[in-house]
């Protein structure tokens, strides 16, 4: 099925309905509890270095996924990036149109050799551009609670 | 078949109700303690068998892609298990195929649950395990199944609460000396039939916990498991089956398709006489009855008998023919799919004479783990030797 | 290598450790909703139920009667030839008595236990069972191998689903005195 697709069921056959009733709690973990900790009480974007091969981790991680190495120490970033790729999404997740469309980065972060990092970017549509400087815009200190969207998007600059 | 299959190197964590590391970070702790057990890296590791649990538990779809980077899944041949409860037994068994194929010269085992972000229950996820149109209307429950199991074993074999009721007994009590065991206990037989009754004839001792919890080991071909270690233990028989997706017509009272996984494995590993030459097992006991049940699926007890070889000790770490002697998943905990590897672990250091506290006495050189699961379904076996 | 040699990783939190906010968490609820297409050989077993009638398939090969019906014989692993009627009365195979809902959350005191049980039914193949519930019985009193009979809804009431047979109960003996509480049904 494409994503654009009306949805509808197939309820001309005959069919039994139902639900799964579950709802989750995910734990952020030990990498991004200190990731997210950092944003929310400092303002701080933290990233991960492996001591054994280098390698660069935006989130920061407590392990590397290349050489599986323990990693115990970050490092600040500015938080800045560069738009490495951008999607505008017009659908919502039913497929029915959204008022306003929104615009979707994959940002290159400063300072992590390439790591990349999901958001939105506050921008009109046509005023996005791959390679353009952005920015990472926070919520105030006092209406941040550890997550995602302690970061309201990021802004070009 | 190209090459024997060794187990060399294994790691795990502690099996706990709700654990602050995601699934990847208890997957990479018990891979890295893996590869450390036995001086390996990352880089000496060509293939990777991921083996984990419905996606429903944790909440994350594509659970096996989601789960590649603690699991050294990182840019290698990369494959994920799935035989719902009976998939940390079938882990180890793919990772088997991938070295004795003569394909790979080492393979990377990983399990990893977390079925604590499930609420209010991980039961819920098992709700459409259940055929939705003529089983999910009359609500069944999970519980449901394995009370009705239960039931018609002791039925069939004229069986008391009284005569299953020490398996529980003896698992809690193995779990006091295993160091990730999350459910350790000193309790009597009186204790368990006076718990909580969920469902006849089911009380709450008789269940395994829900847990968080992750487990590992290293499988090498001949040649480079002798490199790598001077303690080399052989999986020398591999076997799994499935019985019909109709579960309501089945044989309750026995399980036929473990018997069938079980001589697979056997006639591999050229075993004539089970019960002389499997010195040592580890039975999967989601449910104080299943381990008896598993015991005569296994050919390991004659049908309706493994109660009376519980009653006379023979199943305690001491006894003739010891069952479970890490605990369990009574005792130790049951992360789906880590339980069964837990096992496969259990067997690979009792082998190895490196059980600490655990070791049985007597030097066994054969041994077994098998898991059970889907619909209650599936068997899955693996026979070791060192 | 022993285990007591090593560090072992899981850090345990207690439910409170996430409900006071001292790790953190993100909640979610999947909105997901499913209509599960019957098929032909279920989409007939659930016409008939609304006919207060219980229908297999027979597999001519192997002559087995099989409930629920399904169009192929998995054993035979070919077509299945024929429809059959089933009575509407089996034999308990096995039962439990349950005191916990699905979430593992307990039946309030007082309210009826849940009574699932495996019923062979009567006219298909000998070990064809169904899951579906006792009712109209004391539980103390349910015995493997007690013969039962399907309790129907209203015809109108019937909706063509597994539950236009509120529960089963016993044929004789063992029957509640009082009607008025009733065990089972959902």
């Amino acid at each position: 099925m494409g994503l654009s697709e009306r949805i509808e069921r197939n309820v001309d056959l005959s069919y039994f309905e139902g639900k799964i009733p579950v709802n989750y709690v995910y734990t952020y973990g030990l990498g991004l509890e200190k990731f997210f900790n950092a944003i929310k009480e400092k303002g701080e974007f933290l990233a991960s270095r492996c001591p054994e091969c280098g390698a660069v981790y935006f989130p920061c991680r407590i392990f590397c996924e290349r050489c599986f190495s323990e990693i115990t120490r970050t490092f600040k970033v500015p938080g800045t990036g560069t738009v490495y790729s951008y999607t505008v999404c017009h659908l919502d997740m039913d497929g029915s149109p959204k008022k306003e469309p929104d615009v979707v980065g994959l940002i290159e972060v400063d300072g992590t050799e390439g790591a990349k990092f999901v958001h939105f970017i506050d921008a009109k549509p046509d005023k996005v551009t791959i390679g353009r400087k952005v920015k990472p815009v926070l919520k105030a200190k006092k209406d941040r609670e550890g997550g995602i969207f302690d970061i309201k998007g990021f802004r070009q600059v | 078949m190209s090459q024997k299959v060794a187990i060399v190197g294994a790691g795990i964590t502690k099996f706990v109700r709700r654990a602050q590391e995601t699934g990847k970070e208890l997957a990479w702790q018990a891979s890295k303690m893996a590869l450390d057990s036995c001086g390996l890296s990352l880089k000496d590791i060509d293939s990777v068998s991921l083996g984990t649990a419905p996606d429903a538990f944790d909440g994350v779809h594509m659970k096996g892609e989601y789960l590649s980077d603690g699991s050294g899944g990182w840019r290698k041949p990369y494959m994920r298990q799935f035989v719902g409860g009976g998939t940390g037994v079938f882990a180890p068994i793919h990772g088997w195929m991938h070295v004795a194929s003569g394909m790979f010269d080492t393979c990377l085992v990983v399990c990893s649950e977390k079925m604590s972000t499930c609420y209010p229950h991980p039961q819920g996820a098992f709700l459409t395990i259940f055929d939705h149109t003529t089983e999910q209307a009359l609500d069944p429950t999970l519980i449901w199944i394995f009370a009705l199991e239960y039931n018609r074993y002791m039925e069939t074999y004229g069986l008391t609460k009284r005569d299953i009721a020490p398996v529980s007994v003896k698992n809690k009590k193995n779990a006091m000396d295993h160091p990730s065991a999350q459910l350790p206990m000193d309790i009597t037989v009186d204790d368990v039939l006076n718990s909580e009754l969920l469902a006849w004839p089911v009380n709450r001792l008789d269940i395994s916990p829900a847990s968080d919890g992750a487990a590992a080991i290293v499988l090498a071909g001949e040649h480079a498991a002798k490199r790598i270690t001077d303690k080399p233990v052989w999986i020398d028989g591999v076997g799994w089956n499935l019985d019909t997706a109709y579960w309501a017509t089945r044989d309750l009272s026995y399980p036929r398709y473990v018997e069938k996984a079980a001589r697979m494995a056997y006639d591999m590993a050229g075993i004539k006489e089970p019960r002389r030459e499997i010195e040592i097992a580890e039975p999967y006991d989601p449910f104080t009855y299943k381990e008896l049940h598993h015991m005569e699926g296994l050919l390991l007890a004659d049908r309706g008998e493994a109660p009376q070889l519980l009653a006379d000790g023979v199943t305690q770490r001491d006894g003739d023919r010891p069952m479970c002697p890490s605990g369990g998943a009574l005792g130790v905990g049951n992360p789906i799919s880590a339980t069964g590897l837990m096992k496969v672990i259990e067997i690979f250091l009792q082998l190895r004479g490196e059980a600490e506290k655990r070791q049985v006495p007597g030097n066994p050189t054969c041994g077994l783990a098998q898991a059970w699961g889907d619909l209650m379904q599936v068997g899955t076996v693996v026979v070791m030797r060192r | 290598m022993e285990l007591g040699k090593f560090k072992l990783g899981g850090t345990q939190l207690k439910q409170s450790d996430i409900d006071r906010g001292k790790v953190l968490t993100l909640a979610q609820t999947p909105d997901l909703e499913y209509a599960w297409d019957d098929g032909v050989a279920i989409g007939r077993y659930l016409e008939e139920l609304k006919n207060g009638k219980i229908i297999a398939r027979k597999c001519n090969k192997c002559g087995r009667i099989m409930i629920p019906p399904r169009m192929f014989c998995e054993l035979c692993w070919r077509a299945t030839d024929e429809w059959v009627y089933c009575k509407d009365t089996g034999t308990v195979n096995t039962y439990s008595l349950c005191h916990v809902n699905w979430d593992a959350s307990r039946i309030p005191e007082g309210e009826p236990l849940h009574l699932p049980a495996l019923i062979h039914i009567d006219g298909a193949s000998p070990g064809m069972g169904i899951l579906h519930v006792l009712g109209e019985v004391d539980p103390d009193r349910i015995k493997i191998g007690m013969k039962v009979k399907a309790v129907w809804k209203k015809p109108g009431e019937r909706e063509g689903s597994i539950t236009d047979i509120m529960h089963f109960k016993p044929l004789r003996a063992a029957r509640k005195k009082s009607k008025k509480k009733k065990s089972g049904g959902r």
